[in-house]
């Protein structure tokens, strides 16, 4: 059943003009960022710090696409459907099904943005001999806790407060509060991943022994626990449009 | 069969409270409710549906009290259109099926069966957003059936629709009724009413008389 709500959300998405023009946008803008981080390493000194330097930069920059997937999300997605609130509330365990169904969407799309933009960029300027597989599995964790979280959070506020007796269409403060929200989420998060990427760097340099685990370990611990708020917020998102008050 | 006994539900937002102390429509007969504009019509058919939720009284279908009443067994036609504007006939249909667990092939059998009414196959590849006013209620009607349904409840049934379809549809109201289906209509036109329902009444300020 699921696949069949991907495949809805697939459609409604990707026909929307405004979301495809954006998303190619954005793919030629990552080119761009890719083409000319592969020239500037090949043209720098061979070192540690230069390799790190760089990772971290894309590891900032991987977010900005998989942020991007979740305001299209918010502001075409969830406004496009118009209507079908009552559609779901008329299919069995339709609120449920309608809700789940784009949060699995926009973290497959999120996911999919953000980690072939970092793969790409990794490849492409011969960054791929710096992470362990340590880190490479914390980063992956930390990005997929960190994705599912913002995804459900993104379909809830959408369906929340996007003005159900006016056909989800949001209102300009409404969409500024989201923004001004989504943005300090990433704000937090990434300071917290900068203080796990610096131990990690000390590490790599020489200037710590012992692996930063207990680091890593608070930050998916704390990433975890967002993910774990918004699923409950999700869920009572679902409740109120089961129970019409939404 | 809809039975419904003593219904009150108070809608704040719109204030009115739309009662009905009693009604009965046997299975696979048709039964039509009149009224102006305002009158309570639509949100009597959101009780009936499930949409609101929270009514006093007893509503019971097929021997099952709404509340507990299992979606699949409802079919809806709002005035408003529900179906996904960026989808084809085909998509939005496909869509629908799947969900309801019916195997996506059954699509062609149903439009096979409603082609015999109104053509609608020409309409396939059409976008619902793509559709004219007519048609658009055509397939809003066609969705609503798609899953055989034991119950259709259906708002403003000829909006839109012309004098021509308006009588093709009649001839498809009454084969849904051979079908054992249960229809339950709301319009403020009398005459479009009385060419699909047996029987008819009339709502005032809430109040089905």
């Amino acid at each position: 059943m699921i696949l069949n709500g991907l495949i809805k959300e697939f459609r409604i998405f990707f026909r929307n003009k405004t979301v495809l023009t954006t998303i190619i946008f954005i793919l030629f803008i990552e080119i761009a960022v890719i083409i000319r981080s592969s020239s500037a390493v090949r043209m720098s000194e061979v070192s540690a710090v230069f390799y790190f330097k760089f990772f971290q930069q894309h590891l900032m920059i991987m977010f900005f696409p998989a942020v991007l997937a979740n305001i299209l999300m918010a502001a075409f997605s969830v406004t496009s459907e118009k209507q079908s609130s009552m559609l779901a509330k008329l299919l069995p365990k339709g609120e449920c099904f309608m809700m789940r169904s784009k949060v699995f969407f926009c973290s497959i799309l999120s996911a999919f943005m953000g980690i072939s933009y970092m793969l790409t960029a990794v490849w492409a300027s011969g960054l791929g001999i710096f992470p362990d597989h340590r880190f490479v599995i914390f980063l992956s964790a930390s990005f997929l806790f960190m994705i599912s979280g913002l995804s459900s959070f993104t379909v809830y506020f959408a369906f929340s407060r996007f003005g159900g007796s006016n056909d989800y269409e949001p209102k300009v403060r409404v969409m500024m509060i989201y923004m001004f929200i989504v943005s300090f989420i990433i704000m937090v998060f990434y300071f917290f991943i900068s203080v796990s990427l610096k131990t990690y760097f000390d590490y790599v340099t020489g200037f710590r022994i012992d692996y930063p685990n207990v680091e890593f370990l608070l930050f998916l611990s704390s990433n975890f626990l967002f993910l774990i708020i918004a699923r409950i917020m999700l869920n009572g998102g679902e409740k109120k449009l089961s129970e019409g008050l939404i | 069969m809809v039975k419904i006994r003593d219904l009150r539900k108070d809608f704040k937002k719109y204030n009115c409270t739309v009662e009905c102390r009693y009604l009965d429509i046997e299975t696979g007969n048709s039964f039509g409710i009149y009224g102006d504009t305002g009158s309570g019509k639509t949100l009597f058919t959101k009780i009936i549906t499930g949409l609101a939720g929270n009514y006093s009284g007893s509503v019971e279908i097929g021997g099952t009290e709404l509340k507990k009443l299992y979606r699949k067994k409802l079919g809806y036609v709002p005035f408003r259109n529900i179906l996904y504007g960026n989808l084809t006939l085909k998509e939005m249909s496909v869509f629908l099926l799947k969900h309801y667990s019916i195997d996506p092939n059954e699509y062609k059998v149903k439009m096979d069966w409603f082609s015999e009414f109104w053509d609608i196959k020409r309409f396939d590849g059409y976008r619902i957003s793509e559709l004219t006013d007519g048609q658009l209620q055509s397939v809003k009607i066609f969705a609503g059936l798609i899953h055989s349904p034991s119950v259709l409840v259906i708002d403003e049934p000829f909006n839109g629709l012309g004098e021509e379809n308006s009588v093709k549809f009649r001839d498809l109201f009454t084969d849904i009724g051979k079908r054992d289906v249960t229809v339950l209509a709301v319009s403020s036109n009398m005459s479009s009413l009385e060419l699909i329902t047996q029987r008819t009444s009339s709502i005032s300020n809430g109040r089905i008389e």
